[in-house]
């Protein structure tokens, strides 16, 4: 902790405090607009970091991950469209405190909400990744194998529709991950004859494909269609600003929502849409006015809001100490350590401590600024979510098609991005989630790499690796929260 | 003829999965053909052709159940995603993004006079109309965008393409 607030203090420069506004601010707007997404963001900005430093262009993107799980709130309360999956469970509240008359008071609680959720998760982040990295260097390589199978494999069973859909979602990652350089024997194999694929097939255009353009074929597909209520956000916003009753009123809630919002996050491949819905649903259950949820509780809007935030440090923690993304924003992210010659995992801690504290402190000075930016720009963030989407997509894609170039300055990654933009937008009008397909490429190699070197010390052999401690207390422990997050949908379901 | 569109629809349905399918049998048409040493016991080979064999089956599943499903839903199954009037703009668009790509590709002409005609054309492609206003909105942005990439291009990253002339 000590070492963070010292780099807060000291070890950021304003260039750096520059950039994370940036991010806050354009995260806000994006995630603001229905449609657009955090990651989308994240991903067509990632190549345009390549001339910044390491920590100016992270704490940038981590900032632009911020504001996005953010801003979907202004849309969400205003105009009963969720700027992101993360906000749908605020509209159920905020939009009828909206049309009550109480516009201003449920952006100013999910605002508030939000900055809370986000300062109770950056805490869990700080305390809990260096512990875990120092655990997690003395694990073997079956253990790493272990633990990558194992978070693939809650990604599958906890995404969302057809499980054999998010098995099949997963193992094709793995399989599109193959191509390239052999991760042990250093050969060449499966390039069908391209030689742009001795390379294997980077993750930059990959991603702006599957986000990114998949989106824009959806659109035009979908009519562009735009949110047209400008009326809406002419409204009085009275009452934003929350007093110290207020935060000691709703304290409890916002901090058991935040707690709960965070461990959510931790979990592979639970985004920010599940943190709320289960903050939404704990809440209503320790309610004494469970009644009023669904028609305008102010309970309502703080359990999702500080639910959807907390999950950003959440899923920053697995990211940070053991180089496992626990969301697609937190692959991209990977790509972005890996682009600017850091190497994710537990070993980063111990390597780049100047740069960890850096993004740390960033975290939090992003949360801070999220909360002053949304709290003085609302009103003009909800007329900017109204821009037709005519105007903003075109740009979109010709940032699709320079960003891929720009990665290596070939247009075999342009082609890649082309490929995956149908590949994404085919697997999405068939319910394939793509959150498994993006952990399983970015972890393919590393599975592998550690499958294989494991079995070097046991010659081949498999049973002395499944039945180390390690292995077992992973599954153990896979299986409980398995269990645990189906009770609690089940509850969730039967009480709705 | 009824043959036909039916053979259409279940393609159309099943349009993913055998996509899928055919990058696992090109995934197990390779194995065995990686050269060099091997220096682990289970060789860069076997996890692959675990993994492509264990998709296979999975997407054999999805396919049977696609196939049932559309069968036993009848000739009155609802047009599934692609609506013809929608088409015409997705085209449209495939097509001036491909003219676009090509152009950049052969370094027909630089980027900052590209891009704001793509984005305009894009842009109408997009509104689905042609009125003044979209078509002077779609101009600025173009332009906006296209001397953004000039500025970042000539003096912040150094970038393969017919940036200016």
């Amino acid at each position: 902790m000590q070492e963070v607030l010292q780099h807060l203090l000291t070890g950021l420069s304003f260039v750096t405090v520059g950039f994370i506004m940036l991010g806050v601010v354009s995260g806000v707007i994006v995630g603001a607009i229905p449609g657009l997404t955090a990651s989308m963001l994240i991903a067509l900005s990632l190549p345009f970091t390549f001339s910044m430093n390491a920590i100016d262009a992270i704490s940038l993107l981590v900032a632009m991950y911020v504001g996005g799980v953010s801003g979907a709130l202004i849309t969400a309360i205003l105009l009963r469209v969720p700027g992101t999956a993360a906000a749908v469970i605020t509209t159920l509240d905020g939009y009828p405190m909206a049309e009550q008359g109480k516009p201003g008071r449920a952006l100013g609680l999910g605002i508030a909400a939000s900055f809370v959720g986000g300062v109770i998760s950056w805490f869990f982040l700080v305390l809990l990744a260096k512990p875990l990295s120092i655990f997690a260097v003395r694990l073997s390589e079956f253990d790493i194998f272990s633990m990558i199978v194992i978070a693939l494999a809650l990604l599958i069973v906890l995404s969302k529709g057809n499980m054999v859909k998010g098995l099949i979602a997963g193992l094709l990652g793995l399989l599109i991950a193959l191509p390239g350089i052999d991760p042990i024997g250093g050969n060449y194999r499966f390039t069908f004859g391209f030689d742009g694929l001795r390379s294997g097939l980077s993750l930059l255009p990959v991603l702006v494909g599957l986000f990114a353009g998949s989106r824009i074929l959806r659109e035009i597909l979908d009519g562009a269609k735009d949110t047209h209520r400008p009326a809406d956000t002419d409204q009085s916003l009275d009452g934003m600003f929350l007093g110290m009753k207020d935060y000691a009123r709703h304290g409890v809630n916002m901090i058991r929502s935040s707690v709960i919002g965070t461990w959510i996050g931790i979990l592979p491949g639970v985004g920010a849409n599940v943190g709320s819905a289960f903050a939404y649903s704990v809440s209503k259950a320790f309610s004494k006015e469970a009644g009023k949820y669904g028609s305008g509780s102010e309970e309502g809007v703080i359990a999702s809001e500080a639910g959807n935030n907390a999950t950003v440090g959440g899923a920053l923690v697995p990211l940070i100490a053991l180089g496992i993304p626990g969301s697609v924003v937190d692959a991209i992210l990977i790509g972005g350590l890996v682009i600017h010659g850091l190497q994710p995992g537990p070993n980063l801690f111990a390597s780049n401590p100047q740069f960890v504290y850096s993004i740390l402190a960033a975290t939090l000075i992003a949360n801070v600024f999220m909360f002053i930016f949304m709290t003085s720009t609302v009103r003009y963030i909800a007329k900017i979510a109204l821009i037709p989407k005519a105007y903003l997509l075109p740009p979109i894609v010709v940032m699709c098609v320079t960003g891929s170039f720009l990665l290596s300055n070939s247009w075999f990654d342009v082609g890649t991005m082309l490929l995956f933009s149908f590949i994404g937008f085919m697997l999405e009008e068939k319910s394939y989630p793509l959150a498994p397909m993006v952990i399983g490429f970015v972890l393919g190699p590393i599975a592998e790499a550690s499958l294989r070197s494991a079995l070097m010390y046991t010659d081949g052999e498999f049973l002395p690796l499944a039945l180390a401690p390690f292995p077992i207390a992973c599954m153990l422990v896979t299986v409980t929260m398995i269990y645990v997050m189906h009770k609690v949908e089940g509850r969730q379901n039967e009480s709705s | 003829m009824k043959a036909l569109n039916a053979s259409m629809k279940a393609g159309r349905a099943l349009g993913v999965e055998l996509i899928i399918l055919l990058f696992c049998v090109g995934i197990l048409q390779e194995v065995g053909k990686t050269k060099g040493p091997t220096f682990d016991s289970i060789g860069p080979d076997v996890i692959p052709q675990t993994l492509a064999i264990l998709v296979i089956l999975l997407l054999s599943v999805q396919i049977i159940f696609n196939v049932v499903e559309l069968l036993s839903s009848g000739p009155e199954v609802k047009e599934a995603g692609l609506d013809k009037n929608k088409l015409k703009p997705f085209v449209f668009f495939i097509v001036v993004t491909g003219t676009f790509l090509l152009a950049l590709r052969l370094w027909l002409a630089p980027l900052v006079i590209l891009t704001p005609i793509f984005i305009l054309v894009a842009t109408l492609i997009f509104a689905n109309n042609l009125k003044k206003r979209t078509i002077i909105t779609g101009s600025a942005i173009g332009v906006a965008i296209g001397l953004v990439q000039y500025i970042i291009f000539t003096n912040f990253i150094n970038v393969d393409l017919f940036v200016t002339f």
